[in-house]
């Protein structure tokens, strides 16, 4: 489900069965604008994807978006309090932004995809598209 | 009565014209009104055109996904929208291609996606299962059986409609 005002009405109406909230993390930097630029476009693509395939059990949230001289933990610890109390169990950021990728996220790297050939590219977000769908099931599982 | 004894007087002169005038003026006002109230009668149904998704050739007893795109129209703003497929060819050699929208709340389901249930599609979201032919296993979340594509074989090429529920299509 997605951020909007029709798919939080479904929410409401399923709300034990949608458990997992998706946090799309986005940089912003006044230097090298594109290679951020390209993670956002990345990260939000995935993720769009994952929520497609996942519709019926993950919120997908709007991105969390951040300048990169910030400290992220401090906000990502919050959102991950507040979304928890929410009664999402699980709780799951994605990022392209290597320098903040640890543990706690789920890391994508944003490839640089533009002049790659159709059929690579979509080779490539299939497989990173899966790799965090992967992730979604083995922390479903694991609590089950 | 001949030519010359037709006489028109100014009175019916001016009447002709002026009720032919205000009839084109009527006529110009109340046609488009009218195709107003009747619009939503004459609208044709906002079918999506068929989709090429995949040769004949390929399609095999086992069912097999296939993605495809297509154009979807919300007012003036067009996009691509990605759709996918489970199709494969029933006992009797018919072509079926099942929406992989689950019924429950709307997740992606996969064939054979769980080990200890084979040859059913399995939907990881909330363990709902459907028998091959779509049919939802009972005492699992999903509601109803998996939506259906229309579809169309032309010069060995299927092509895919929209999605009905089972019944319709």
């Amino acid at each position: 489900m997605k951020w909007t005002a029709k798919d939080v009405d479904a929410y409401h109406q399923a709300k034990e069965y949608v458990d997992t909230a998706l946090v799309p993390c986005i940089p912003i930097g006044s230097t090298n604008m594109k290679a951020f630029a390209e993670m956002s476009e990345h990260t939000l693509f995935i993720t769009n994807e994952v929520e497609r395939q996942f519709k019926g059990r993950v919120m997908l949230f709007p991105p969390l978006t951040y300048f990169v001289q910030e400290q992220i933990q401090a906000r990502v610890h919050e959102w991950t309090n507040v979304l928890k109390q929410a009664g999402f169990q699980h709780v799951c950021f994605v990022t392209s932004h290597a320098d903040i990728a640890d543990d706690s996220f789920i890391y994508v790297p944003a490839l640089p995809l533009e002049h790659a050939d159709e059929a690579y590219k979509q080779k490539v977000v299939r497989q990173q598209v899966e790799q965090v769908m992967d992730a979604l099931v083995a922390k479903w599982t694991l609590k089950n | 009565m001949s030519e010359k004894k037709h006489r028109v007087s100014r009175r019916q002169f001016l009447n002709y014209t002026l009720t032919g005038v205000g009839g084109f003026m009527a006529a110009g006002i109340l046609s488009p009104m009218v195709r107003f109230a009747l619009d939503p009668i004459l609208k044709e149904e906002a079918g999506q055109d068929m989709v090429a998704v995949a040769q004949v050739k390929d399609i095999t007893t086992e069912p097999q996904r296939f993605d495809f795109k297509v154009k979807v129209k919300d007012a003036w703003y067009e996009s691509e929208e990605p759709r996918s497929a489970w199709v494969f060819k029933d006992e009797k050699g018919d072509i079926v291609a099942l929406s992989p929208i689950c019924k429950h709340l709307g997740c992606t389901v996969n064939w054979n996606g769980d080990k200890s249930n084979p040859n059913r599609f399995f939907c990881p979201c909330h363990y709902g299962l459907y028998e091959k032919d779509g049919t939802n296993v009972p005492n699992t979340p999903p509601p109803a059986p998996l939506d259906r594509y229309e579809y169309e074989v032309k010069d060995g090429t299927l092509y895919l409609g929209k999605a009905k529920p089972r019944g319709e299509a």
